[in-house]
């Protein structure tokens, strides 16, 4: 984490630097985000709450930000600004406000951009044993609404299950692995591959195809495209785990892409998280 | 003694433009390989520097480019510039590129860099005839000079 957190701080201009370096180090080591607002104070966010500092952001503090956020290569980042984000050393994730470039394919690019949200990733290893002690390497989906921990979940269960057999992870938005330059910056597991960036779909045909993995996992899926791809890892003897956002596990069969792929029975078991605690269902 | 002095200071001059040829040369090499891993491999700023400028060019290493991993990479590139070893021009053209890398997208980038890489290839061409052109001048000059100021000591 201090690490993800050094990391993070040299995305920073050195005036705002200095103003983080003000912050009481336990304030800093307990802190999710940074946020720059142009000609705003800098703020940060400790456990839901926001701690406004003594030094106003200008526009010069965010363009150096974002600047080495991209690494100086927008052309590089293409994809992930069009998608509001970009995912920096340490598995750390820029979030990017501003106004949208808009082109045949939706939007294109961001300028103008008027606020930086640098969100600190965090790993919670062990957060997974109970997944992984009950269901051990089989077809699992893991419900959740946003923010309920489904990909925190995920992750360390490639990290674990990725010890033990070859695993292959659909890392879509760099959400799970968090590759920079191709090395993944989250610990996924030594047996573990990332597809990362790959449209999910593209990514578990590819792994499917190139890596033989005995399970594939994948964030999120959603799309009819996604559900067929999915299906035909299936049909190759590959385990399919995966999140799903919904309420409970009523609500995620309702779902289209579900409905097929609990058909076909790709999964064994349904992990509902509520309260961050895993309630684990066998599926029959 | 002192014409052979004059004569071989003469070629070493001549030695040092063909040598600056040579590195106008490979500075357009350097711009064609920046090209295809743009293209190819989206690659950023700081992976370009360190994969291009990994080997050197003769007595050129390239080592202040291939040091570059992070910070202000417009500043860090001109200023990459200024130790290159040939002439001001040559520097001149391969410094447009560090306004252009990384500021825009792949396309217009390799538009552009494709335009500094054929400047570079026709001046150091160029380059290169002037050498050619004048070996013998500097040759006879360097031996001339050497008499000239043999004759007026005598």
């Amino acid at each position: 984490m201090e690490s993800k957190l050094t990391y993070a701080l040299e995305l920073l201009s050195p005036s705002v630097l200095s103003a983080v370096g003000r912050v009481s180090q336990d304030e800093l080591k307990a802190a999710d985000e940074i946020c720059l607002r142009a000609d705003r104070p800098v703020s940060l966010s400790i456990v839901s709450k926001s701690l406004l500092l003594d030094c106003i952001c200008t526009s010069q503090d965010i363009e150096h930000t974002f600047k080495t956020a991209c690494s100086y290569s927008l052309h590089s980042h293409s994809r992930e600004l069009s998608c509001g984000y970009v995912t920096t050393r340490g598995g750390n994730r820029v979030g990017i406000c501003g106004t949208a470039v808009n082109g045949e394919s939706g939007v294109e690019a961001v300028k103008n951009i008027s606020s930086l949200n640098i969100r600190i990733a965090r790993e919670i290893k062990g957060c997974a044993d109970e997944i992984v002690c009950s269901c051990g390497v089989s077809g699992i989906m893991i419900i959740g609404p946003p923010g309920s921990g489904k990909t925190t979940v995920l992750r360390d269960l490639a990290r674990q299950l990725g010890r033990l057999v070859k695993i292959s992870v659909i890392d879509t938005r760099g959400e799970i692995a968090a590759c920079y330059r191709g090395v993944p910056q989250n610990d996924i597991g030594a047996l573990t591959d990332v597809f990362s960036g790959y449209p999910k779909h593209i990514g578990v045909a590819a792994a499917v195809c190139v890596m033989s993995p005995q399970a594939i996992v994948v964030d999120e899926i959603g799309t009819e495209e996604d559900g067929k791809a999915l299906e035909y890892a299936l049909h190759s003897g590959v385990k399919l785990i995966t999140a799903v956002h919904a309420e409970d596990f009523e609500e995620a069969s309702k779902k289209q892409v579900i409905k097929g792929l609990l058909e076909n029975k790709a999964f064994d078991y349904a992990v509902v998280l509520k309260n961050r605690k895993p309630m684990v269902t066998k599926l029959d | 003694m002192l014409c052979t002095f004059t004569t071989l200071t003469s070629l070493e001059l001549h030695r040092r433009r063909t040598f600056f040829a040579e590195v106008s040369k490979n500075l357009a090499d350097k711009s064609g390989e920046i090209i295809a891993l743009l293209r190819y491999e989206s690659a950023d700023v700081f992976e370009i520097c360190a994969t291009v400028f990994r080997d050197g060019f003769a007595d050129c290493d390239y080592k202040a480019f291939s040091v570059i991993t992070s910070g202000d990479f417009p500043t860090l590139w001109k200023n990459a510039c200024k130790t290159l070893p040939t002439d001001k021009r040559s520097a001149a053209i391969f410094s447009r590129i560090g306004k252009i890398l990384g500021s825009c997208d792949s396309e217009s980038q390799v538009e552009l860099i494709s335009s500094v890489k054929s400047e570079l290839s026709a001046h150091a061409a160029k380059l290169c005839k002037q050498a050619d052109d004048s070996k013998k001048l500097y040759t006879t000059l360097g031996a001339l000079l050497g008499a000239a100021i043999s004759i007026m000591m005598i």
